[in-house]
């Protein structure tokens, strides 16, 4: 699923939109909390998650430099949270594409697995 | 009621006796041991020290049972002498001075007390060597009942990999290495250093996989420094051997209790951090999942951290 139709499904705002970001994002995670997000890098292949979107309703440079450390290619805002122009600076310096929307975090999650987008796992390479 | 400072004075020796009465020498002997048998060459026990920085050897027959040890000084005097291609059995020391494997802790106090020697095999009933004791590890296990250190170490245990210990002469030797000096308070500024760091282990070309684990462990450790740890501190790293080694130190308060900070869970964040998505108690945890060592020291100057990462066996 292409950047461009996760942002027309969610009718999200795209914030960042680095060279190489028109990847076929597979799967998605959620989470809130940054430290959980590397704790669960730890039963995945290290060249995953190359092709995930990390949903967040957390906003603030944190998430920019998480996704960035574990090479997590795309993130999206939830809540109606738009980035500030620190995030999207960060983002663009670390090829990390941005959305956000208004819709809520479980909304959201439902939206794009209906739509065949799995769950993190070992393929989202 | 209030004790006098006779009793407080007792109640402190009672803490301290606890300490020696619990825990078996199987708690912190190294292991597995290193070993040879008598039938190798003086040439062989070299080399094998030097690659695995050790000083002594226990000498074994066919079934592991302890026969000599060779020292470095064995070999020296062999080294003079040119006969370092001697078998060990004709230089080794007999009659070794050992330790046996289910000696209490205050037992192996008073006997390194009346021995002067700095390792001891450890032998089981079967007189069969199965670890490796010197001062140093009993100094550790007692500093890590005190509680200010916390130590694991993933690859010990299961692998022979050995890890390079750093003296700062090879930290000095090369540019293979790192340092940054943290100083904001400002959550949304940390793991600057650890990007940094990521960059750095990329452009030596360390695969994916380590330079994962490394960025992961150290930026956990810089969040740290900046939540808990007053927000100064220095990271260093170092790459030795393929070997990733990493330091962090901070001037804040320390931890007061290590053991419930590695607990999932705990935390004592504020609810400042909590906003950033952190404070959720699973740093130190994710640090241990990370990394292969770690090794966590806490006084009231602070806390100092080594992580060190090494390369899975291909």
């Amino acid at each position: 699923m292409k950047i461009d139709e996760i942002a027309e499904l969610l009718d999200a705002t795209i914030h960042s939109r680095p060279d190489g970001s028109d990847i076929d994002i597979n799967c998605g995670g959620a989470s809130d909390l940054m430290s959980d997000v590397l704790t669960y890098m730890s039963d995945l292949p290290p060249n995953v998650p190359k092709r995930m979107i990390l949903i967040t309703g957390l906003m603030n440079p944190q998430v920019i430099r998480t996704s960035a450390l574990v090479d997590i290619p795309a993130v999206l805002f939830t809540r109606g949270k738009v980035p500030g122009q620190q995030v999207i600076d960060k983002a663009k310096e670390n090829d990390i594409a941005i959305l956000s929307t208004d819709l809520k975090t479980y909304t959201v999650c439902g939206i794009l697995y209906s739509k065949g987008l799995q769950s993190i796992n070992d393929e989202c390479k | 009621m209030k004790m006098n400072s006779f009793e407080k004075k007792l109640l402190k020796y009672k803490q301290y006796d606890s300490l020696l009465i619990n825990g078996r020498i199987s708690d912190f002997m190294s292991k597995p041991p290193i070993t040879l048998t008598g039938e190798a060459t003086m040439a062989d026990a070299k080399a094998l020290m030097r690659d695995n920085k050790i000083s002594g050897i226990p000498i074994v027959d066919d079934g592991d049972k302890l026969t000599g040890l060779v020292s470095l000084e064995n070999i020296i005097v062999a080294l003079e002498n040119q006969k370092i291609n001697d078998p060990i059995h004709k230089h080794m020391v007999t009659n070794v001075s050992h330790l046996m494997d289910d000696m209490a802790v205050s037992a192996v106090m008073s006997y390194l007390m009346t021995h002067g020697y700095h390792r001891y095999p450890v032998v089981n009933k079967e007189k069969k060597v199965v670890g490796i004791v010197t001062r140093g590890d009993l100094m550790l296990h007692l500093y890590t009942q005190l509680g200010n250190i916390y130590m694991h170490n993933k690859r010990r245990d299961d692998l022979l990999t050995p890890v390079i210990h750093l003296s700062d002469s090879d930290k000095s030797m090369d540019d293979m290495s790192f340092s940054y000096d943290i100083n904001t308070r400002d959550i949304d500024m940390a793991g600057k250093g650890s990007t940094l760091f990521k960059k750095f282990l990329q452009e030596h070309e360390v695969p994916v996989a380590e330079t994962r684990r490394a960025s992961i462990s150290l930026y956990e450790a810089e969040v740290n420094v900046v939540i808990h740890g007053g927000g100064k501190g220095e990271i260093k790293g170092y790459l030795v051997n393929n070997q990733i080694f990493m330091v962090v130190v901070d001037h804040g308060p320390g931890i007061e209790d290590i053991d419930l900070a590695m607990e999932i869970g705990y935390t004592t964040a504020t609810a400042e951090a909590r906003k950033r998505g952190f404070g959720a108690g699973l740093g130190l945890n994710n640090i241990k999942q990370y990394s292969d060592k770690l090794i966590i020291i806490s006084s009231s100057d602070g806390v100092k951290i080594e992580m060190v990462v090494i390369p899975e066996n291909k």
